[in-house]
């Protein structure tokens, strides 16, 4: 074969001599000036098209190849098309091909210039072969594969439209030779591939069988794919093939009948086994015989294949081996996984023992250190999972796919991410999640997006309980926040919306609140406590530290940090916090002032609308805006299955079992459904029956299911809290009331015991039944219950009925065991006469404080304990406001701080410390039922300082204790209680 | 049913790049073409950048997504010496039939260039072409069958010169004179 011309082998010398990237351009423009020279004709003869026919056939080659060069390097060619359409056209095979080889590397499919070469191409596809010479024949084939070559790499519509006629025609030629039979099949594909219709199924699957009947092996493989593509598009009309592509299997693999070129390191020709086993996964049901598959029009019903296809596949999976050659190695396993493959498509429809043994390979594949091996494996693992009754199997590698995961190389790490994904359930989701997170912290930049999607996509799905899901996120937001998209922490809001059921709105609020308290923490975390806080926060409100007021501070604190999209939230939040606390008011509206000169649009127009709400509108008005939000429409696509459907395709295993509903959502989606539903009736019912109307609303919802489940209103919630906060030190009062139920408090304590009796009096005209209460155990109390009969039942059927003006009763004998700075969940769960359930998560008032006892101590001993607490864990300190409405600080006011600290928090008042009105302190021991090693209760001192500005009308509050629990509890119960003196 | 969903059966080789250990492509062909010479050079740097990070000792194929081409593309190489040999393709490709297919491209290189080395591919990318077009066409796979891909370039090379009328006898100048000890067999850097 000649070489090529030995300016271009100058031209590239040039070019790789060029010292920097400016000289090999200027070589290049120096080139094209000097090509577009010799191009351009000169004077009165010009070309067809425009070419210069005065150039020689050697230069026009050369300089058609510099340009291909140039093109190839980066640069932009935009003339000299002529001359290639004046290679094409020509007679010499050396001509010709150099302008069929150019033409396919600088064309591209909607190129206009198109048109000008459709002629020549369609002569050179259809120049019948002159009888005798033997040369121009041979010429005549040539010309064919160049004009097919070039036409399956242009492949734009114009071609298309105006040759497929033609191409159709050599393939079913009797006269075409084997060489451009098979591009002329692979050209055809292509074509096909751009205009699905081209080729009727019906008519062409004969001439299809008939190409399957060739002898020669290349024409084979080319019809093969030809077939892929067709039977893809259009399944049916090629059913009637499956015993050709039977039989050529049942050739090459059982009688190993192959021409010795086809075989490739021995094995028979890998590749058109391969294109044989994918034709048969478009088939699963070729498997089942014609009876039962209730098919017996079909043409293949006798299926006399099955078992020559069963023995071909199972004499595949048995005898491939690691060779030792790399490369016979490689073509054995492309085959046994293309069979496994097609195994997997089978399902459970194909035979038992094949599907053992492919596992059991699988299972050794992904064991071996081969990467290749290991990484197909791993894939294949991920598409057999999806099969039922896998799944037991497959769990046992668990361990395996784990070291896979940490190995080095990340396409390996990838896909044993996608395995464990696939081979997830509820059994083992939390060890595997778990184990997903550790790894996130190790994982490089490049797998974290789809680590954290598929983990939060998992902890959906599987969580059993949805407060475990919550937790995870916000792993997730906390290892790896810059990858958690919105789209994840939507969800999350979505979730937590939806499943107003047991308490899991208020952990949400309360976990989000302390993940936000950090001054460092990501920007994420934020979004969602804001929004969170801004709904669900009324539900913690009482909890110590964690006020309205606390809410907004601990928000506040990243407001300088925050983007303009984080700022947004935070504002709804903020308008939010300040309906519900008054003392949140005046922190708020200088917020608000400063935004209504926002640059960002959306920010400016939140705060202006908010801060005039209240002038603009009826207060009822306003409840009704800042509502919470409705709970969320539930599609039947997440937007994570979206956005992994996105990435990874629609066939990829994790995105079929994303798409299908766990245990776990299932039943959560028929609670919520039940929910809506009920919801939906009684707004029906309503609406029917009038709002005045209400003793007439007796359509119950059928008993049984999930009902609508109403919380707290939210008009009690500043109420509540305060009754809370009194009760905390006072031994008896009210701890909810609304216009159907009062709950009342009884506390008394000695030492590490307390005693607690709580009454639920029915306030409303109908008895309420299935009431039950649920009493949150907790790790530092040991609590010992009795209550009404029935009242204390833990299944959702149980519960008292209590009677109007009646009250059920239950009472509480607790010790503590260990310091805490909490206070007990209880939930009181009713029925309503119309059938509403109502739940209302509720905080008992058992505070540190009510274990102390006072100690009076001498000023020096107090002040030598003060300062020997001293130091980061054992000292809390806040400054508190005094409430907006209240006096001057006076003496007055010292009095009944001091009363506080004495009689609500039960501390001995230490007098000789304070010599001017302005200070309290005091001293006292908490007390636990642990003992120490000597068999000692054990005890803790407590210590607390309250200082007062009047001038500032402000005090300081110090509490300084041996456990830091227990200083930032007494801190906290002084701190509210303060205010509402 | 449990079966797979088989509906994108494309199996198609979007595109195949030979860069060497520096990024310099010696071979570029674009089968699902790339809108812009300059879109042409962001995939070959973005392609060097993937395979030339993975040590020798990893697997043979990188998942990903290439902007021009879409999310799903599995890049499978084999790296010989002073370079790689680079097949784009989409996810339904035979992994292992792809390095089988590469193995036999540089096979046949071998055998046409008696030795081949990356000199060879950069003055002779012509013939680099017309080899690849008798085992690639269009995206799919023509010819895997060694033997018969030799007989066809030397037929088209026996036609080549037969239409060649005696002409040019300095376009088969010898290039190993020119270029002296810059010959290394594989060895050659830019």
């Amino acid at each position: 074969m000649a070489s090529q011309a030995r300016g271009l082998q100058n031209f590239i010398s040039d070019l790789r001599n060029a010292k920097s990237k400016d000289e090999e351009t200027q070589r290049v423009d120096k080139e094209l000036a000097n090509i577009r020279k010799k191009f351009s004709t000169t004077g009165s003869k010009v070309g067809e098209d425009g070419n210069n026919p005065s150039l020689s056939s050697y230069q026009r080659k050369k300089y058609v190849w510099k340009l291909v060069y140039i093109h190839v390097l980066g640069y932009d060619v935009d003339f000299g098309h002529a001359e290639v359409l004046a290679l094409v056209r020509s007679n010499k095979y050396s001509e010709k091909h150099v302008g069929y080889t150019a033409l396919s590397l600088l064309l591209r499919g909607d190129d206009p210039m198109i048109n000008n070469v459709v002629t020549t191409i369609r002569t050179d596809l259809t120049k019948p072969a002159p009888v005798g010479k033997n040369s121009s024949s041979a010429m005549s084939d040539a010309a064919q594969s160049l004009a097919l070559c070039s036409i399956a790499n242009i492949s734009g519509l114009e071609l298309i439209q105006a040759l497929h006629v033609e191409v159709q025609h050599i393939l079913v030629s009797k006269t075409s030779t084997p060489n451009v039979k098979k591009k002329a099949a692979l050209c055809l594909l292509r074509l096909v591939r751009t205009s699905p219709n081209l080729v009727a199924g019906r008519e062409f699957a004969p001439h299809v069988a008939l190409l399957l009947q060739d002898k020669h092996l290349g024409v084979l493989l080319s019809s093969m794919s030809l077939l892929n593509g067709l039977a893809t598009q259009h399944t049916d009309e090629y059913e009637s093939l499956i015993p050709y592509v039977v039989h050529i299997l049942g050739m090459l693999v059982l009688k190993k009948a192959c021409a010795r070129e086809y075989l490739y390191y021995r094995t028979p020709s890998p590749w058109l086994q391969i294109k044989l086993l994918k034709f048969l996964q478009l088939y699963p049901n070729a498997i089942v015989p014609a009876s039962e598959n209730g098919k017996t029009e079909s043409p293949t019903n006798s299926k006399a294949y099955i078992a020559q296809l069963t023995s071909v596949v199972s004499k595949i999976l048995t005898e491939t081996d690691v060779s030792d050659s790399i490369n016979k190695s490689n073509a054995d396993h492309a085959i046994l996984f293309e069979a496994v493959n097609l195994i997997v498509t089978w399902g459970s429809a194909g035979p038992i023992q094949l599907r053992e043994g492919a596992m059991k390979l699988l299972g050794k594949f992904i064991s071996v250190r081969e990467p290749n091996i290991r990484y197909l494996g791993l894939m294949t693992m991920a598409k057999l999972a999806q099969l039922e009754g896998s799944a037991e199997g497959i769990k046992k590698h668990q361990a395996t796919v784990l070291v896979s995961l940490k190995d080095a190389d990340i396409s390996v790490r990838r896909r044993a991410l996608d395995l464990l994904f696939v081979m997830c359930d509820t059994d083992n989701a939390e060890r595997i999640v778990d184990e997903l997170v550790a790894h996130l912290v190790l994982a490089d930049a490049a797998i974290r997006e789809e680590m954290v999607l598929k983990i939060a996509i998992l902890a959906e799905k599987y969580a059993t309980d949805l407060r475990w899901y919550v937790d995870t996120i916000l792993k997730l937001i906390s290892i790896s926040g810059d990858h958690v998209s919105d789209a994840i922490w939507h969800r999350v809001v979505q979730i937590v919306t939806n499943h107003p059921q047991g308490d899991l709105q208020a952990y949400t609020a309360a976990t989000l609140l302390v993940a936000a308290s950090p001054r460092r923490c990501h920007e994420t975390a934020v979004r969602v406590a804001a929004y969170v806080l801004g709904e669900f926060g009324f539900l913690i409100a009482e909890r110590p530290g964690m006020s309205g007021e606390e809410q907004f501070k601990i928000l506040h604190q990243h407001w300088d940090t925050s983007d303009e999209k984080t700022r947004a939230i935070l504002i709804s939040t903020y308008a939010k916090l300040a309906n519900l606390y008054e003392e949140c008011r005046p922190l708020v509206a200088p917020v608000f002032a400063r935004c209504k000169n926002s640059v960002d649009v959306e920010i400016q127009q939140r705060a202006t609308e908010y801060a005039s709400m209240r002038e603009a509108f009826s207060p009822e008005a306003v409840e009704d805006l800042l509502r919470e939000m409705p709970p969320f429409e539930d599609k039947r696509q997440s937007a994570l299955e979206q956005r992994l459907r996105e990435k990874e395709g629609d066939d990829s295993a994790a995105v079929v079992k994303a798409a299908r509903p766990s245990a776990a959502q299932r039943q959560r989606a028929a609670q919520s459904a039940a929910a809506a539903r009920a919801a939906e009736e009684a707004a029906a019912a309503a609406e029917q029956n009038g709002p005045s109307d209400v003793a007439q609303q007796e359509r119950a919802s059928p008993s049984g299911e999930p009902t609508a489940v109403v919380g707290i209103p939210k008009d009690v919630i500043p109420a509540m809290r305060k009754a809370f906060s009194n009760l905390c030190t006072s031994p008896s009062g009210v701890l909810f009331e609304n216009s159907i139920l009062q709950v009342g408090v009884k506390h008394e304590y000695v030492g590490a015991q307390g005693r607690i009796s709580v009454f639920f009096g029915n306030l409303s005209k109908a008895p309420l039944t299935r009431f039950r209460t649920v009493v949150d155990e907790v790790d530092h109390l040991r609590i010992q219950k009795q209550g009404t009969q029935g009242l204390l039942d833990e299944s959702e059927d149980g519960g008292c009925t209590v009677a109007v003006r009646t009250q059920a009763k239950l009472l509480l004998l607790v010790e503590v065991t260990a310091p805490f700075d909490d206070a007990p969940a209880m939930r009181v769960i009713f029925d309503t006469e119309d059938g509403t359930r109502h739940e209302y998560p509720l905080r008992l008032p058992i505070v540190a404080t009510c274990f102390m006892e006072p100690v009076t101590l001498e000023p020096g001993a107090f002040m030598q304990r003060w300062k020997s607490l001293e130091g980061q864990d054992r000292e809390c300190q806040e400054v508190v406001k005094a409430p907006p409405n209240a006096p001057p600080i006076d003496e007055e006011y010292m009095k009944r701080i001091a009363r506080i600290i004495t009689e609500g928090l039960k501390f001995g008042r230490c007098q000789g410390c304070d010599p001017t009105p302005w200070t309290v302190s005091g001293a006292a021991t908490f007390r636990t039922a642990a003992k120490d090693l000597n068999g000692n209760n054990i005890n803790v001192g407590c210590l607390v300082r309250v200082e007062a500005n009047p001038q500032a009308g402000a005090f300081r509050v110090t509490t300084r204790t041996l456990h830091p629990l227990c200083s930032k509890a007494v801190k906290n119960v002084a701190l509210v209680s303060i205010k509402l003196a | 049913l449990c079966s797979v969903s088989l509906v994108s059966f494309l199996q198609m080789i979007k595109g195949i790049i030979i860069v060497n250990n520096h990024g310099k492509p010696r071979l570029v062909k674009f089968y699902q073409s790339v809108t812009s010479e300059e879109k042409q050079q962001s995939v070959i740097r973005r392609v060097f950048q993937v395979v030339s990070q993975r040590p020798d000792s990893f697997c043979n194929y990188c998942e990903g997504s290439i902007e021009e081409w879409g999310e799903n593309i599995k890049l499978i190489y084999r790296h010989y010496a002073t370079l790689y040999f680079v097949f784009a393709v989409d996810a339904n490709e035979s992994d292992l039939g792809i390095l089988d297919l590469i193995q036999v491209f540089v096979e046949a290189l071998d055998k046409c260039f008696e030795n081949v080395c990356e000199l060879d591919l950069i003055f002779h990318s012509d013939r680099v072409h017309y080899i690849l077009d008798e085992i690639v066409m269009g995206g799919m796979v023509l010819e895997t069958n060694i033997v018969q891909i030799l007989q066809a370039i030397k037929d088209q090379g026996k036609m080549h010169s037969d239409s060649l009328t005696k002409l040019d006898p300095s376009a088969s100048s010898n290039i190993q004179q020119r270029l002296g000890g810059d010959t290394a067999k594989w060895q050659y850097n830019w």
